[in-house]
C-alpha cells in the first residue's frame, strides 16, 4: 500500500514536471522573439522599448543566459510560485491575477461537475431502464448528438431562450445565484453527455452479467435491481474519469466564461492569449494541470478503498 | 496509408506474372467490394446522409460560388438584419449580408483547418505509436510517458499556449488543434502495433531476414490502420468543434475572412435583435461533428 501511494505521488510530480517543461518550451522557445512579447508588442508589432528595457526585461525572465540555466531559472521561479509580470493586465504580478480569478472559477466549475454527474447519471439510469423501446433509443442517441454541438452555441442558446426568451435568469455578469446557474449548465452539458455514453454502455454490459439473472430470479423488482446492482457496478470504472471530467470542466470554464461575460481564470487566459501575454498563459496552464493531478491522485489513492482488487495488481503501478 | 500504394510497391519487386496476377484478383476483390459497399449503404440510410452532408460542405469549402446566392461580403444596406425569408434563407446579418452565403463561403476555413489539425495530429502520432510500439523498450516508456504527460494538459489549454507563442489564424488555430490530437492517434497506433508486432506472418518475414522499414510498411500498417482510419474520422469531429471554439474566442481567421466559429461568435452581438445569426453557423458545425461521428461509427461497426 505504502509502495502504491509513493508510486502515485511520484508519477504526479513526474507528470507536473513535464507539463512545466512542455508549456516552457511552448512559451518561451517556440515564439521566434519572446522578448518582445514580453515586452507587449505583440507578435508583428513593432516594439518602442529601449535596449535598456529589453536588457531589464532579459534579465527578468533570464533570457539572457545560455538554454539550461534559462530552464532552470523559470523552474525556480515557477516553483516558489513567481510566474513573472502580466502584459495583458498592466504589469501587476500574474500570482495576483491568479489568487483573484481562481476563486470564480471554482464555483462555477465545482457545481458544473456537480451538473455533469446528476445529468449523466439520471440520463444514462433512465436510458437503460425504461422499456418503451421509441424512448429508449432516443435516449441513447441524445448524448452523441448533443455532443456534436459547440460549448459556446449551446451557451447562447440558453441565454436566448432562459433570458431573453423567458427572463428567468441574467444573460452575463457574476451577480448572485442565478449568475451562475446558466453557465455552469453550458459548461457540463458535453461532459454529462459523454459520461452518459459511458455509463449507458457500461450498464447495458452489467445488465447481461450472471448475477443480474441471479438476482432476477430471486424475485427482486426491476428498479432495485438497476439501483442495487448496475449503477454501483457500472459507476465505480467511470470514478477514474473523474479528474478528466474536472480538468475539462476547467477547460471548458474559458468558453462559458468568455460566452456569459463573467470573470476568472477562464476570462483571464483568453485576454492572456489576446495580448500574446506569456507569463498569465503559461501560470492559468500550469494551474490547470496542477489541478488535474491533484484530482487524478485522490481519485487513485481512493480507488483501492473502494475496490480492494486494486492494489492486488502492483504491476500496474 | 493506402493499400494502392503498398500494392505498386509489390509490383514493382515482385516478378512479373505474380503481379499480374494480384493486379487481376485486387480488381475483382475491389468490384466486389464496391458492390458490398453499395448493399451496405442501402441498409444504413443514417451513413447515407451523413456521408451527403460532409460532401455537401466539402463541395462549398472547394466552390462557394457554385451554391451561395450571394457574395460571402456583399453588403446590402437596405435589408439588414432580416429574418428569414425566400430571397435571404436564413436572414441578413448587421451589413446587410446574406447569412446563407456567409456560411458558404465559411466552409473552406473550416474544413481547410480540420485537414491540417487532422493531418499534424495523424502523422505525429502514427509516426510516435508505430515507433513505439515496435521498438519498445526503453523506448516505447520514454515516448507513452511523453503521451501521458500531452494528455495532462487539457487540450484547448495547450492548444491556447500555442496560438500565444505562433500567433492567430486559421492555419495557425489548426496546428495548435493537431497537437493536442497527436497523443490519441500514438496510443490507438501503438496498440494496434503491438497486436500486430507478434502474428505469425510478421514474425515469419523478420525471421526470414526482411528489413525493419519493410516489414512496417508491408505488414505492420496495412494490418493496423482500420481503427486509426477511424480515429481519423472521429478526430475530425474533434478538430472542428475546437477550431470553432478557438474562432469563438477571437484567434481563428481575422475580419473580413471568416470561418463557422467567428460567424457564431459575430452572431453574439445580436442574440437580442437576430437570434438566427448565431443560430444556423452553430447549427450547420453539430450537424458535421454529429456526421463525422456517425460516419466513424459507421465504419467502425462494419469493420467488425
Amino acid at each position: 500500500m505504502v509502495r502504491y501511494i509513493i508510486g502515485r505521488v511520484a508519477q504526479a510530480l513526474l507528470v507536473l514536471w513535464a507539463a512545466f517543461t512542455v508549456t516552457w518550451i511552448v512559451l518561451y522557445e517556440l515564439p521566434g522573439n519572446p522578448v518582445q512579447l514580453l515586452l507587449g508588442g505583440g507578435l508583428g508589432g513593432v516594439s518602442a522599448a529601449s535596449p535598456a528595457q529589453i536588457a531589464a526585461v532579459k534579465k527578468q525572465y533570464g533570457l539572457d543566459k545560455p538554454l539550461p540555466v534559462q530552464y532552470l531559472h523559470e523552474l525556480w521561479n515557477v516553483l516558489h510560485l513567481n510566474f513573472g509580470t502580466s502584459i495583458s493586465q498592466g504589469g501587476r504580478p500574474v500570482s495576483n491575477i491568479l489568487a483573484e480569478n481562481l476563486p470564480p472559477t471554482l464555483e462555477l466549475a465545482g457545481l458544473a461537475v456537480l451538473i455533469t454527474i446528476v445529468v449523466a447519471v439520471v440520463l444514462a439510469f433512465v436510458a437503460t431502464f425504461v422499456r418503451a423501446a421509441w424512448l429508449r433509443s432516443f435516449l441513447v442517441r441524445l448524448p452523441a448528438f448533443g455532443r456534436a454541438f459547440p460549448t459556446f452555441w449551446i451557451g447562447m442558446l440558453l441565454i436566448q431562450v432562459f433570458s431573453f426568451d423567458w427572463h428567468l435568469l441574467p444573460a452575463t455578469g457574476d451577480q448572485g445565484v442565478d449568475s451562475v446557474i446558466l453557465p455552469s449548465i453550458t459548461m457540463s452539458l458535453p461532459w454529462a453527455f459523454y459520461l452518459a455514453q459511458i455509463l449507458i454502455r457500461g450498464m447495458s454490459d452489467v445488465l447481461d452479467e450472471p448475477y443480474i439473472v441471479t438476482a432476477r430470479a430471486r424475485g427482486e423488482s426491476r428498479l432495485r435491481i438497476h439501483v442495487r446492482h448496475v449503477l454501483p457496478n457500472a459507476a465505480l470504472p467511470t470514478l477514474t474519469m473523474l479528474g478528466l471530467i474536472v480538468c475539462w470542466t476547467v477547460t471548458e470554464a474559458v468558453i462559458a466564461e468568455t460566452v456569459f461575460g463573467r470573470p476568472g481564470l477562464g476570462s483571464a487566459i483568453q485576454q492572456a492569449v489576446q495580448w500574446q501575454d506569456i507569463p498569465t498563459v503559461q501560470a492559468v496552464v500550469l494551474l490547470a494541470a496542477l489541478l488535474f493531478v491533484t484530482v487524478n491522485l485522490i481519485v487513485d489513492l481512493l480507488y483501492p478503498l473502494l475496490d480492494p482488487r486494486v492494489t492486488h495488481v502492483p504491476t500496474t503501478l | 496509408m493506402s493499400t494502392i500504394e503498398s500494392d505498386n510497391y509489390l509490383a514493382e519487386l515482385e516478378p512479373a506474372p505474380a503481379a499480374v496476377e494480384s493486379r487481376s484478383s485486387g480488381s475483382l476483390v475491389s468490384r466486389g467490394r464496391a458492390a458490398s459497399f453499395l448493399r451496405g449503404a442501402a441498409k444504413r440510410p443514417g451513413a447515407v446522409i451523413a456521408g451527403v452532408y460532409v460532401l455537401l460542405v466539402v463541395v462549398c469549402a472547394v466552390a462557394p460560388s457554385l451554391l451561395a446566392p450571394y457574395g460571402g461580403n456583399t453588403i446590402n444596406a437596405t435589408d439588414f438584419l432580416k429574418g428569414m425569408s425566400l430571397a435571404h434563407p436564413f436572414g441578413t446579418d448587421n451589413l446587410g449580408r446574406d447569412l446563407i452565403s456567409r456560411m458558404i463561403y465559411s466552409c473552406r476555413p473550416s474544413v481547410v483547418g480540420m485537414l491540417v489539425a487532422v493531418g499534424i495530429g495523424a502523422a505525429g502520432g502514427l509516426s510516435l505509436g508505430v515507433v513505439s510500439g515496435f521498438m519498445g523498450g526503453r523506448v516505447d516508456a520514454v515516448l507513452m510517458r511523453a503521451v501521458d504527460v500531452m494528455l495532462a494538459i487539457p487540450g484547448l489549454l495547450l492548444a491556447l499556449a500555442i496560438v500565444t507563442a505562433i500567433g492567430f489564424g486559421t492555419v495557425h488555430v489548426s496546428i495548435a488543434v493537431g497537437v493536442g490530437i497527436i497523443p490519441g492517434f500514438a496510443r490507438i497506433t501503438r496498440a494496434q502495433v503491438l497486436r500486430v508486432r507478434n502474428l505469425p506472418y510478421v514474425e515469419a518475414a523478420r525471421t526470414s531476414g526482411a528489413k525493419l522499414s519493410s516489414v512496417l510498411w508491408r505488414h505492420v500498417l496495412p494490418n493496423s490502420w482500420q481503427p486509426v482510419a477511424v480515429l481519423i474520422v472521429l478526430d475530425f469531429g474533434t478538430a472542428i468543434l475546437a477550431i470553432a471554439a478557438l474562432s469563438f474566442l477571437g484567434f481563428g481567421p481575422q475580419p473580413p475572412s471568416t470561418d463557422l466559429g467567428t460567424l457564431v461568435a459575430d452572431g453574439r452581438n445580436y442574440l437580442e435583435t437576430a437570434p438566427w445569426l448565431a443560430l444556423w453557423p452553430g447549427v450547420a458545425v453539430g450537424l458535421l461533428v454529429f456526421a463525422m461521428n456517425h460516419l466513424a461509427k459507421t465504419m467502425e461497426e462494419v469493420q467488425r
